[in-house]
């Protein structure tokens, strides 16, 4: 039974240098900002990102699934892409049911990315992310930084959108 | 070269392009939702071990697989557009930006490895300027090579940074 208002959230990653190469090999956009080191500092990016579309794809496939558990027919999805990832970064995909009309579920999905930069044990830090050592947290997003005590430590974390995305789903 | 006024622009509104032809194989829609994480046996097929031959005829294309068969037309054939001088639109493709999309299948046929070849056609729908950047929207339809069956309706926007056109 799909309701208004209902919601889920996913977490993929983290994203991985393989993971984005075997994207760029099943999907044939080898753009070398997303492969190619050298390259992706050489064009000022500090680094190779991952593909919108692989971002994208991950929500895609929530939203199948999502559709199966709704034994509905996904027909329409969409993104508009707001922010890169980065290998390293984990995404929350977030599901929520905005409406249902004429028996069609209108879904939007939100999709952040979690740059983890540093984990801090009794206020001294025992591990430093690629995000804060390559310093990939821009002076804009510093803003978005913030803290989580986990069975590790405190992790530091800058968390921002990626994409704002929609779709549609038909109910039988 | 003169600088291009917000009329200018209005010439390429309705322009077509393509078709782009891209083969479909089912060992690559496999592929595509393994990489996305997506191991539906609608959409994905462990490989045999040993020497036997898979086979991916069960399989369709996920949906997210479009972004294959269309994002790449987006760079390569806006490239190519020229004005009534045959000047191009594009002045560096470096400066483009891909900001959007969206798949749609309503009355859409399933796509599956015996389709073999998908042909994407595009269309400049809407561009303007605004904001120092020019915003493009571009409807892509693919199909078979007799258009008799529809995969996917796709629309795609994106921007040319200043400098860029």
């Amino acid at each position: 039974m799909v309701e208004v208002g209902q919601k889920i959230v996913k977490i993929d990653g983290p994203v991985t240098r393989e993971l984005i190469l075997k994207y760029a090999k099943a999907s044939g956009d080898n753009n070398p900002i997303h492969i190619n080191e050298e390259f992706a500092i050489k064009v000022k990016l500090n680094g190779v990102i991952a593909h919108g579309m692989l971002s994208f794809g991950l929500g895609a496939r929530h939203l199948s699934d999502f559709a199966v558990e709704c034994n509905g027919t996904l027909f329409n999805l969409g993104c508009e892409m707001r922010g890169m990832v980065r290998p390293g970064d984990e995404i929350l995909t977030t599901i929520t049911v905005k409406g249902i009309q004429d028996n069609i579920a209108e879904i939007e999905m939100i999709q952040n990315s979690r740059m983890s930069l540093n984990l801090k044990k009794d206020g001294t830090v025992i591990k430093i992310f690629e995000g804060e050592e390559r310093g990939w947290v821009s002076e804009k997003e510093k803003h978005l930084i913030t803290t989580e005590e986990t069975a590790e430590g405190t992790l530091t974390y800058r968390e921002a959108l990626v994409n704002k995305g929609w779709a549609k789903i038909r109910l039988s | 070269m003169t600088e291009r006024d917000e009329e200018y622009f209005k010439q390429f509104i309705g322009l077509e392009f393509g078709s782009d032809k891209y083969r479909i194989k089912g060992k690559n829609l496999s592929a595509y939702s393994r990489a996305i994480g997506d191991l539906n046996p609608k959409f994905f097929m462990e490989k045999p071990e040993g020497d036997e031959k898979p086979d991916y005829s069960k399989i369709l294309a996920h949906p997210g697989y479009a972004a294959t068969y269309t994002i790449p037309g987006l760079l390569m054939r806006l490239a190519e557009v020229v004005d009534s001088d045959g000047e191009k639109l594009v002045k560096s493709i470096g400066k483009l930006l891909h900001t959007s999309q969206e798949y749609n299948y309503d009355g859409c046929e399933p796509l599956t490895q015996a389709d073999k070849k998908v042909f994407t056609k595009g269309k400049i729908v809407d561009i303007f300027v605004k904001g120092e950047r020019l915003w493009v929207e571009l409807l892509y339809t693919s199909t078979n090579k007799e258009e008799t069956k529809t995969y996917c309706k796709t629309t795609i926007k994106g921007l040319l940074k200043k400098g860029g056109f």
